[in-house]
């Protein structure tokens, strides 16, 4: 139950400011108004399940926990940053596509889209208007070269089997589609999203969840979690990995409270019962105070999720293809976009290879990436960006899973009230709607069963069965 | 009586040795034990103290209760929370529950009667786990006290108008004037707070819920009997005005009764279910006392030991599922059969017994008190049919609530309970279904000791 409480050290302590406040609310205020103001506003002392993250994943868990329970489940959200000032959220381009190649990763997309579709309507808070998130099905176009022909047909007739509305498209049909585009030879075919593809406004998304939710009744904490507690389970269950010859068992243990820091750098605690990893980029860090990474056995793998920085620049070009255009995603990794709110004006962006990633302790943009990567790519893909000028720029972080880059979505094997769901490394806000859904149902089922996300469990990080994504090359 | 209470005075001082306390009182009330094959109608006299039937089973199930409390209050010990003093306000208040049930005079029962609540309530504030305990402590010290401040005063009438207030010694007031209807309420008032009847039990939930373990159970376990006991003692008094005024509280204790199971469905809390349940089972007490006949006191005497242990049981559960879960929510706490199998069978005991199924001494009492009811007017079937019914669904709906269900994805399970725990909840069922074999020491046998007026 959620119990608010402004921090006492003790129960003397609380007794008496009651009374002080009664008395300070004078003689001339009948008894039962002095009564009514005399409790100050509160900060929750316990809670049913504390959500670490209030980003995406994170405001649609406490959405969807109290759409499901309501009332019956107290939801607690720690948020470190209430403006989103570094939220890898806010600061993405908010791109849906349904064309991957793991079959679940189509399926939490197309569920992401039917909740945008209906977002107007789900997220609508009485009193208020309802959120506006934007969405424009414009379609994702990815490309191939002959070597990756074969794995973008394998998955094109896996997205068809789950119902995604894409469209196979050969050179010639690509040419008269995309007239804009040049196509050389070194294109051997297209698939491109008839429906459901496109982009939306995070900010609308973000916000929207979380009035829902607050209106709904979870709470926000604007604090930074600083520590946790467990308690031994019991002697019974054991978990155990073996590393060669030996084998280390390690005994279950349940996460009981939390530490937080606030910003005026005050120290509180809180109780919960479930924990919801979903902190992003910063997931790594609030696996380490659980003591994920510096253990033995199974506690010496951490939450392998780190912040990696990814650069978006919006260019201007007069010429540029603005009507019709797709997400472009070319088969080297660059992609592009219109940006809907600004005519001509696109947006573009490209990942990194392993060897050339930016240094992540700050959001400082190198501009020179774009003029080596970036801008040559889309000069060879449409001459119409030869005279483009890049206006802005801006980085933001991917909650980069550093062993497959997807989903780890489950219970930890050995804190087994900890739910983890990060790690979506660039996929996140699309699939933060159903992302949060799943997490509700491990909550409060124990197991997402709308969508079986069983293969992204934990498990696989300890065994180092890495799930990726098959790029089309 | 003394033999009881000086030995727990002296435990007293070894409030800090917990194991000693705990040996202490079960040896303590293995010695109550021994005074059950009492033959006279008041023994154990002196210092204004003296046992009957009633107080004797009473006194035994304070007894009993405490001395579960404090092995359920492990926890306290561990967080190193004050165990001392805690250890010492529940002892205090056994001895005040102690008086309360053996004294041979009111004023000395509604001095005790009034002390108990300050123990009670020094447990909810120093040992409860939320800060809506401060809530639930005034609601509970501030409902029992505006009512019971028109017992002392019509205490004090009594007094003045038969010139003692000893027990033995008191006649039933003759009723001559429409007057003496406020005396009576004023009186009964005091006792059917505590009971609780239906439209004063707000504060039961309350205090229930925000109360430690050991709060929850001697308040479910024993408190709410000291309104029975009390309508017991003081009905021998207020006779012919309980005849007249019979309707009304049986149609607050049906009607209630049916209205807090009801409620009951509701709940997402599981000691907020148990809390309400305690109600619906004394609105059925109440009916039987008010009726003052032989088979209402006795059911009622029967139903209040069996709540007593059976709703103390079901607290310690709920606690013992709170201490590895986390939370008492019932959306959190499903499937409870896989994740602790061996608990399950305290669950069902338990919760069977709340239900009023035999072979428990519920079934008893409930037997007693629906043959007591319905002699009264036929017409009260229809509130026992949907008072039963209804018990029995929220309590199936707890059971299966909580035992039934998916629990988690993975193999895991946790200790699925300490042989301590076990034998808390052991002790707690054994009387419950044992007792049963020879009810005849709950039944209370001598028409004398009710001096009831032929109608």
């Amino acid at each position: 139950m959620l119990s608010f409480y402004h921090y006492y050290p003790s129960t003397l302590q609380m007794l008496r400011t009651q009374v002080s406040l009664l008395r300070r609310a004078g003689p001339g205020v009948s008894v039962l108004r002095r009564l009514a103001s005399a409790s100050p506003c509160a900060w929750p002392r316990s809670c049913d399940v504390l959500v670490v993250g209030g980003g995406a994943v994170g405001s649609s868990s406490a959405y969807h926990l109290k759409q499901r329970a309501g009332r019956d489940l107290s939801v607690v959200v720690l948020e470190q940053d209430p403006t989103y000032e570094r939220a890898s959220t806010v600061l993405s381009l908010s791109n849906i596509r349904q064309q991957f190649s793991v079959a679940e990763n189509t399926l939490l997309s197309m569920y992401g889209v039917t909740f945008l579709r209906r977002a107007s309507e789900l997220l609508a808070v009485e009193g208020q208007d309802p959120p506006d998130v934007s969405f424009f099905p414009r379609g994702y176009l990815f490309v191939a070269t002959p070597e990756g022909l074969h794995q973008m047909e394998e998955n094109y007739k896996q997205q068809t089997s789950l119902g995604a509305e894409v469209a196979w498209l050969w050179p010639e049909q690509l040419r008269q589609w995309y007239p804009w585009l040049t196509f050389g030879e070194n294109i051997a075919a297209g698939v491109v999203g008839t429906n459901n593809e496109g982009w939306f406004d995070p900010w609308s998304l973000l916000l929207g969840m979380r009035r829902k939710a607050e209106s709904l009744g979870a709470v926000y904490l604007p604090a930074k979690l600083t520590g946790l507690e467990y308690q031994q389970e019991s002697n019974e269950g054991h978990r155990a990995t073996t590393d060669g010859d030996q084998t280390t068992t390690t005994p279950t243990r349940s996460l009981t409270t939390a530490q937080m820091r606030l910003r005026n750098g005050e120290e509180r605690e809180i109780s919960f019962s479930k924990l919801v990893v979903a902190a992003g980029a910063w997931s790594g860090e609030v696996g380490r105070l659980a003591g994920l990474g510096t253990g033995e056995g199974i506690l010496a793998s951490p939450i392998p999720v780190e912040p990696r920085k990814r650069f978006v620049y919006t260019a201007h070009a007069p010429e540029g293809p603005w009507e019709g255009c797709p997400v472009y995603n070319d088969y080297t990794g660059m992609y592009f976009r219109p940006d809907s709110s600004n005519p001509q004006h696109f947006f573009c962006a490209r990942s990194p290879l392993e060897e050339e990633e930016p240094d992540a302790s700050d959001l400082s943009v190198d501009h020179s990436f774009f003029d080596t990567h970036i801008w040559p790519l889309m000069v060879e893909r449409c001459p119409a960006f030869g005279n483009l000028k890049v206006k802005s720029s801006w980085a933001g972080y991917y909650d980069y899973n550093t062993l497959d880059q997807n989903l780890i979505l489950g219970f930890h094997p050995v804190y087994t009230n900890m739910c983890i769901a990060t790690g979506l490394s660039g996929h996140g806000i699309q699939q933060s709607p159903a992302v949060g859904r799943a997490v509700m149902e491990c909550v409060v089922d124990g197991r997402s069963h709308s969508i079986n996300l069983d293969r992204f469990g934990f498990g696989r990080i300890l065994t180092r069965q890495p799930l990726k994504e098959k790029m089309v090359m | 009586m003394l033999k009881l209470i000086l030995p727990l005075v002296m435990l007293m001082k070894y409030m800090k040795v917990c194991s000693v306390v705990q040996i202490g009182l079960l040896i303590v009330s293995f010695m109550v034990g021994l005074m059950s094959y009492h033959d006279f109608y008041f023994y154990g006299i002196g210092f204004s103290l003296g046992i009957d039937s009633v107080s004797y089973i009473m006194i035994l199930l304070s007894v009993w209760i405490m001395s579960l409390v404090l092995m359920a209050s492990q926890k306290v010990k561990y967080s190193k929370n004050f165990y001392g003093s805690f250890i010492g306000v529940n002892l205090l208040l056994l001895i005040c529950l102690l008086i309360t049930f053996s004294s041979m005079e009111y004023m000395l029962f509604y001095i005790s009667f009034e002390m108990s609540l300050i123990p009670t309530l020094i447990l909810i504030l120093g040992w409860g786990y939320q800060p809506e305990r401060i809530q639930a402590g005034i609601y509970m010290l501030f409902y029992t006290l505006l009512f019971s401040l028109p017992l002392l005063g019509s205490l004090l009438l009594a007094l003045n108008k038969s010139g003692s207030l000893v027990i033995l010694l008191s006649q039933p007031f003759i009723y001559d004037s429409y007057l003496m209807m406020i005396w009576y309420f004023a009186t009964v008032m005091a006792f059917v707070v505590k009971l609780p009847m239906y439209m004063l039990h707000l504060w039961l939930p309350k205090a229930h819920v925000e109360a430690p373990v050991a709060g929850s159970m001697i308040l479910a376990g024993v408190l709410l009997k000291l309104g029975g006991y009390g309508l017991i003692r003081v009905l021998i008094l207020f006779q012919f005005m309980g005849k007249e005024s019979y309707w009304v509280w049986l149609s607050l204790g049906l009607v209630g009764g049916s209205l807090v199971s009801l409620m009951c469905l509701r709940q997402v809390d599981m000691k907020a279910l148990i809390a309400y349940s305690s109600v619906a089972h004394m609105s059925l007490v109440l009916c039987g006392i008010m009726g003052f006949s032989w088979w209402g006191l006795s059911g009622a005497v029967v139903v209040m030991v069996g709540h007593g242990l059976c709703s103390s049981g079901l607290f310690c559960l709920a606690n013992i599922v709170y201490e590895r879960l986390g939370s008492r929510s019932l959306l959190m706490s499903k499937g409870l059969l896989s994740f602790m199998p061996s608990m399950g069978l305290w669950w069902f005991l338990l919760s069977v017994s709340n239900m009023a199924s035999p072979p428990s001494l519920n079934l008893l009492g409930e037997i007693n008190l629906i043959i007591s009811v319905v002699s009264w007017s036929k017409l009260t079937m229809f509130g026992l049919v949907s008072l039963s019914f209804l018990s029995a669904s929220y309590t199936l709906y707890m059971y299966s609530l909580t035992q039934h269900g998916l629990f988690f994805n993975s193999l895991y399970s946790c200790c699925s309970g300490k042989v301590q725990e076990y034998m808390i909840l052991f002790l707690h069922w054994m009387p419950l279904n044992v007792l049963l074999l020879n009810s005849n020491l709950l039944l209370i046998s001598s028409l004398i000791k009710m001096k009831c007026v032929k109608r």
